[in-house]
């Protein structure tokens, strides 16, 4: 098995190289274990698997029957049975790793009702899912790509740890919040890359480069972008500016794309609160459409792969019990997507991963150290991607989902059948006037005697 | 060419019986054969076919035609006829020998088109009687085998002899055939009693009793083609084959002299000398067949050449226009490519008959445009077959030939056809169901009006259109009398149309998908639709590519001809529904007054042949008027100029050149004043200045080519208007929308999808590409600059510009590719 893959890897490897796509602006490409020369990683916030893809066919998603108790201390007290969200307002659901606590309840996964007691009456509301009529574009990415359904939050926490993970395959501190003084030294992905002479760039949508660790106290909103950008809880990059210049605004992202400059590696994060509950479900399937639309009308395509998923579950409901690994986790499954030109269309990855698979992917792309012992345990990626293949051509993902709107299929064989039998019976109906006249069996018999009579005279 | 008079001196079976027969048997083996019916019952024209006829015998007897004109088509085929009338039976002695002598005279002037001339002669001794056996170089006698039937014989024979002596001493006894000759003894002794009376003269061959022989008048049709395997048709076989014997041609050979001294007229003039070409050339004989009826064999297969080469040649030059690219991707659609098959919905406005012949080329094929347009073309072809069918069907066999030429040639017909156009499909079933109902105006069959029906109903699923030719059939039944119809009949032609048109009802219906929805609101929309063109739209585009010379040809045909015949009704009556509606109906198209070429080149090509055999008399009617008189006059005082003798040693240069010859002149002038405008319209287009519907779009195949190599897939585009969103969404498998629809369903044509806010779609990214392309611009500039508003407001960067070679210049810009948004 290890001998094949291996096989495929080098086989790739010549191919990619063979095919060398060099952009002028890129032009020696960091040497890559994988045709893949461009690695884009896509942190959106607060959905768990199954509140988007939880009736996504062929998947491990909301199991038929499903009840979950509004007090799992009585038993009496009823079950809230999931429930399409549709355009409702959601509440603000908590996603603290006390709130995990409650919903795990020691394996039982009966807590998740009870956990959003402080919501109220709408607390039934975690059970709620979402399915293509408000995620049509995940959806289609998850038909023409690859959709991953035993993909993990790597901590039980909120936002921040999960982005650690993303980034450092560590928690990097001892509680859920920010230190206030930083992360230290901690290394990161991008010391790896820094190191190697791999380019990378952090993009992030409405960025403020004025705010960092130093500055976020009293920001409230604005101040959870350093929660999504950890590294602007770094001080060594933060005070270097050619290191903190790797960090800029989205909009960088398409003009690199246009520009052919976009770098090896590249992690975006959206603008704050960007599909947290109460947001618009809406909002995040729009900017990951401008994301891959972008990408596929660019040069970088044909090398290129972008995993898009959330930092954690948001507190929304999933059935699938999360194996605890260490004292932070995993979380709850969140919905992870693969898109590349390698991708095998409509492919579900069943393999177990969690954020530090991005990690783990980059390391060992371009042959760098692992960070820490969680990427370094980290499974592969790339088993919904197959290299032997040639990549696809760019594919534009739309957000209408097939089989909706005006245009019904009509059925074929109908159409057929009526035309071709109109045309038999034209056919026949000519023919059997010219045979007739021609064998003489036509003329109205009445008529015919006439003549004769009228002949014989 | 030899002249029988078929006599007997009382009515029976056996003369008409023979002369229909042998003429078919004569035909059969390869000879071409007039019968000219001079009985005035007109047995023999009514079991050949035609009945009622327009123009008879007597308008040659008047002087008032050429025998050579008077010719009809009939069931037998190869044999032609000129049909007899009741008003060869007239009173008085004086009143009879003119007949007889106008009869002579006609004989004389008869060109040598047919190998063998039979004359069915009137069961009488009378002048009318004689005449045929002074006109004819023989006689062929039949005798029934009845001893009654020798009564009267011996007078017969005297009569023969007579005229031998008196009026044609070249008059040569062909023989006398015993017919109906049965088992009896008593038949034998008959027999045996003839062929001692006429040692010399009686024919090997027997007619046998046969009641099949009894039963083909009643069906119209000779023995060799109703009971093509009976003994009756055996016997004249065999009968054809003694009178075609080269001991009987020998003896035929010897001049006439009677015949060659009186013949004043300009056609049988010969040079002895230098024999004319054609008679070189007949001469030659390739396997056994003469080389004349080889090449004559050959012509329509010729035509057919000439106009597939005409409908392939560099047919794959330039890329779909809008038109196109909707019907093909349609087909695509209906068979399931996967590409197309999300783009184009199977249901838009028209019905699929076409489209579904065109899916089943593609299963088999793949998607290509190159080869949707050999489909439309070889429509193309069938249809200028079904012209030759039809011009032979109603009048001759040369009519056909030309007819099928024009056609071929005629550049509205080479353009239409040469595109994956609804019209041209249409138009070869608008044909099949003119032949139809010409074959019933022949036959009277009703089987073939039921065939009408059937045609009539693929003709409306090519195009639904196609249904005012319904209107163009019942007035012609209106207006034809003499084609009797009987409303039963008709009623069931109509159930047939009816049940073949059912299947586009019901494919919308039962195939749902929405379809029925489309097809309802665009035949409302349709219906209240604005005047796309003026009144002049059609006379401004049509007859330029008609051929000004063709429209003139047909014109002259119909004023020279005189009376119209049902047949020139039957034509006039298409052409004029057509032309009419179109003219009258808001939505104009250059391509929709195609239904109404094929007759209007039959219409020219029987005018074509009515100016060369040039020596007309010309009848004043209703339909000639001054322009007509005046024609007439001056035509008349060239054939008075032509009549005298000194002109017309001046002028034998051109009396060598046979009628035939001259047909051909006037039809090659024909044809090459139609190809000097064809050819030229065969190449690509190098301007931006586009007709719709009069050929491709340079550039458009290039620029979705490059957008489906070029775009990702999914991605959807924007264009100026509808017509080059067309032509992406085929060659480049994306989506487009044209700006200029309408987002207001009740002005929009309800098969184009709108854009709703290309702001918003932009801007959300659901619209990553705008196309702006010069023909779309020309047409509408206020579209145009709003596209390129568009472009510039969202940031658009170009990424492709397709050019066309512009003459003398540098290349024209026609389309071009922005990436907008992001």
């Amino acid at each position: 098995m290890r001998l094949l893959r291996r096989a495929l890897v080098a086989g790739a490897l010549a191919l990619s190289m063979a095919a060398g796509p060099t952009t002028a602006a890129d032009p020696t490409p960091a040497p890559t274990q994988t045709p893949i020369h461009h690695a884009i990683f896509l942190m959106q916030e607060g959905h768990s698997f199954d509140n988007l893809f939880g009736v996504y066919p062929g998947v491990d998603g909301i199991p038929p029957g499903t009840c979950v108790l509004v007090d799992p201390s009585v038993v009496a007290s009823g079950c809230a049975a999931p429930l399409w969200v549709g355009d409702r307002v959601v509440p603000q659901l908590d996603q603290s790793s006390n709130a995990f606590g409650t919903q795990f309840d020691g394996g039982k996964m009966d807590g998740f009702v009870a956990a959003q007691a402080d919501a109220g009456a709408d607390a039934r509301l975690t059970m709620g899912y979402y399915d293509d009529r408000e995620v049509p574009f995940g959806w289609n990415v998850a038909d023409a790509f690859v959709l991953l359904d035993r993909y993990f939050g790597s901590a039980k926490g909120g936002s921040a740890t999960n982005h650690m993970y993303w980034i450092s395959g560590a928690k990097g501190s001892p509680t859920d919040a920010l230190p206030p003084a930083g992360y230290g030294n901690l290394p990161t992905v991008f010391d790896r890359l820094q190191a190697a002479g791999v380019s990378w760039k952090f993009y992030v949508q409405n960025y403020d480069p004025s705010i960092t660790f130093r500055n976020k106290q009293g920001l409230i909103d604005r101040g959870t972008q350093v929660e999504r950008v950890p590294l602007l809880a770094f001080a060594r990059f933060v005070d270097n500016a050619a290191l903190f210049g790797h960090i800029v605004d989205l909009s960088q992202y398409y003009t690199d794309l246009e520009q052919g400059t976009l770098p090896a590696v590249s992690y975006i994060v959206p603008a704050g609160g960007g599909a947290h509950t109460p947001s618009s479900v809406h909002t995040e399937q729009l900017l990951a459409g401008s994301l891959i639309g972008g990408l596929a009308r660019s040069a970088a395509w044909s090398s290129s792969m972008l995993l898009w998923t959330y930092d954690n579950s948001g507190g929304w409901y999933d059935h699938v019990t999360p194996p605890q690994v260490d004292a932070d986790g995993l979380g709850f499954r969140v919905p992870a997507l693969l898109v590349s030109p390698y991708a095998r269309k409509g492919y579900v990855d069943k393999t177990q991963l969690d954020h530090t698979a991005a990690v783990h992917f980059i390391t060992t792309n371009w042959g760098l150290q692992p960070l820490a012992a969680r990427d370094k345990a980290s499974a592969s990626l790339m088993g919904g991607l197959d290299f032997a293949n040639p990549g696809r051509p760019p594919l534009f993902v739309g957000s209408t989902r097939p089989g909706t709107g005006v245009h019904k299929e009509p059925q074929r064989s109908i159409i057929f059948l009526a035309y071709g039998s109109a045309l038999a019976l034209a056919v026949v109906l000519i023919t059997v006037a010219a045979l007739r006249t021609r064998r003489g069996r036509a003329a109205d018999q009445g008529r015919a005697a006439d003549h004769a009579r009228k002949d014989r005279e | 060419m030899r002249t029988i008079a078929i006599a007997h001196h009382k009515g029976g079976t056996a003369k008409t019986t023979t002369t229909v027969n042998l003429a078919a048997a004569l035909a059969e083996s390869g000879r071409r054969v007039l019968v000219i019916d001079m009985d005035p019952q007109g047995s023999a024209s009514a079991w050949l076919g035609v009945r009622d006829p327009e123009l008879s015998v007597i308008d040659a007897i008047r002087g008032q035609q050429p025998l050579a004109h008077l010719v009809y088509e009939t069931t037998a085929p190869g044999v032609q006829l000129v049909a007899a009338s009741p008003e060869l039976v007239v009173s008085g002695p004086d009143a009879e020998s003119a007949t007889a002598i106008g009869f002579i005279k006609a004989m004389q002037a008869l060109p040598p088109l047919w190998d063998f001339v039979l004359v069915d002669c009137p069961p009488s001794l009378g002048y009318l009687g004689v005449a045929p056996l002074t006109a004819c170089q023989e006689v062929l006698v039949p005798v029934e085998a009845h001893v009654l039937a020798l009564v009267g014989l011996s007078s017969l024979m005297e009569t023969i002899a007579r005229a031998r002596a008196r009026l044609n001493p070249g008059l040569r006894i062909t023989g006398v055939l015993a017919c109906r000759v049965s088992r009896t003894t008593h038949s034998r002794l008959v027999v045996d009693r003839l062929a001692a009376r006429f040692p010399d003269v009686f024919m090997r061959t027997q007619i046998h009793e046969n009641v099949r022989l009894a039963e083909a008048p009643g069906f119209r049709l000779p023995i060799t083609v109703f009971a093509p395997k009976s003994s009756g048709a055996d016997d004249y076989r065999a009968l054809a084959a003694e009178i075609a014997a080269p001991a009987n041609v020998a003896a035929a050979a010897v001049p006439a002299a009677g015949i060659q001294r009186r013949a004043p007229v300009r056609v049988e003039v010969s040079q002895p000398a230098r024999p004319p070409l054609s008679a070189r050339l007949a001469a030659v004989s390739i396997r056994g067949r003469p080389m004349a009826e080889v090449i004559s064999a050959a012509l329509p297969f010729a035509i057919l050449v000439v106009a597939a080469i005409l409908r392939i040649w560099q047919l794959n030059a330039v890329g779909f226009n809008t038109d196109e690219a909707v019907y093909s991707g349609q087909a695509a659609s209906l068979a399931s490519d996967p590409n197309l098959t999300p783009i184009f919905p199977i249901f838009r406005a028209h019905p699929l008959l076409f489209q579904f012949a065109l899916a089943d080329l593609f299963l088999l094929t793949g998607v290509s445009d190159v080869n949707a347009r050999l489909l439309a073309a070889g429509a193309g072809v069938v249809t200028v077959y079904l012209v030759y069918r039809l011009g032979r069907t109603l009048y001759s066999r040369p009519v056909g030939l030309v007819g099928a030429l024009v056609l071929t040639v005629m550049p509205y017909h080479v353009i239409v056809s040469r595109q994956v156009l609804l019209d041209g499909p249409m138009t070869m079933f608008a044909t099949l169901t003119l032949y139809t109902v010409a074959k019933y105006g022949l036959t009277g069959a009703r089987s073939w009006l039921y065939a009408a029906g059937a045609a009539m109903g693929l003709t409306f699923l090519s195009k639904e259109t196609g249904v005012i030719l319904l209107g163009a059939i019942f007035a012609f039944f209106a207006l034809a009398p003499s084609v009797a119809v009987r409303i039963r009949d008709l009623f069931a032609s109509l159930v047939i149309f009816v049940v073949v048109v059912a299947a586009f009802p019901l494919a919308l219906i039962l195939g749902g998908g929405g379809g029925s929805t489309t097809a309802q609101q665009y035949l409302v929309w349709q219906l209240f639709r604005l005047p796309n063109h003026t009144m002049s739209f059609y006379f401004e585009t049509v007859p330029s590519v008609v051929g000004p010379l063709v429209l003139i040809l047909a014109l002259v045909g119909l004023l020279l001809r005189g009376k119209l015949d049902w047949r020139e009704r039957l034509l006039l009556a298409w052409i004029t529904v057509v032309v009419v509606f179109f003219e009258l109906w808001p939505v104009k198209g250059f391509q929709y007054l195609l239904p109404a070429a094929p007759p209007t080149a039959l219409l020219a090509a029987r005018g074509a042949i009515a100016v060369a055999r040039w020596h007309i008399p010309f009848r004043i009617t209703e339909l000639g008027g001054a322009v007509a008189r005046r024609i007439a006059r001056s035509t008349t005082g060239a054939r008075a100029l032509l009549a005298g003798d000194g002109v017309r040693e001046r002028l034998r240069p051109l009396g060598r050149v046979g009628p035939d010859a001259r047909v051909s002149l006037v039809t090659g002038v024909v044809a090459l004043s139609l190809l000097v405008v064809t050819v030229p319209r065969l190449q690509p287009a190098s301007s931006a200045q586009l007709v719709a519907g009069a050929g491709g779009v340079p550039g458009g195949r290039e620029a979705g080519t490059w957008i489906r190599d070029n775009t990702p897939s999914g991605s959807q585009f924007m264009t100026i208007g509808p017509s080059m969103a067309n032509i992406i969404q085929f060659y480049g498998h994306r989506k487009s929308f044209g700006l200029s629809v309408s987002p207001n369903p009740l002005k929009r044509n309800p098969s184009y999808d709108a854009l709703q806010n290309p702001d918003l779609q932009i801007r959300t990214n659901a619209l990553q590409y705008v196309v702006w392309d010069a023909y779309s611009a020309g047409r509408s500039s206020y579209f145009g600059a709003r596209l390129l508003d568009y472009a510039s407001r969202y940031n658009g960067r170009i990424i492709h510009t397709e050019s066309i070679p512009s003459p003398g210049g540098p290349p024209l810009e026609v389309i071009v590719v922005y990436e907008v948004g992001r």
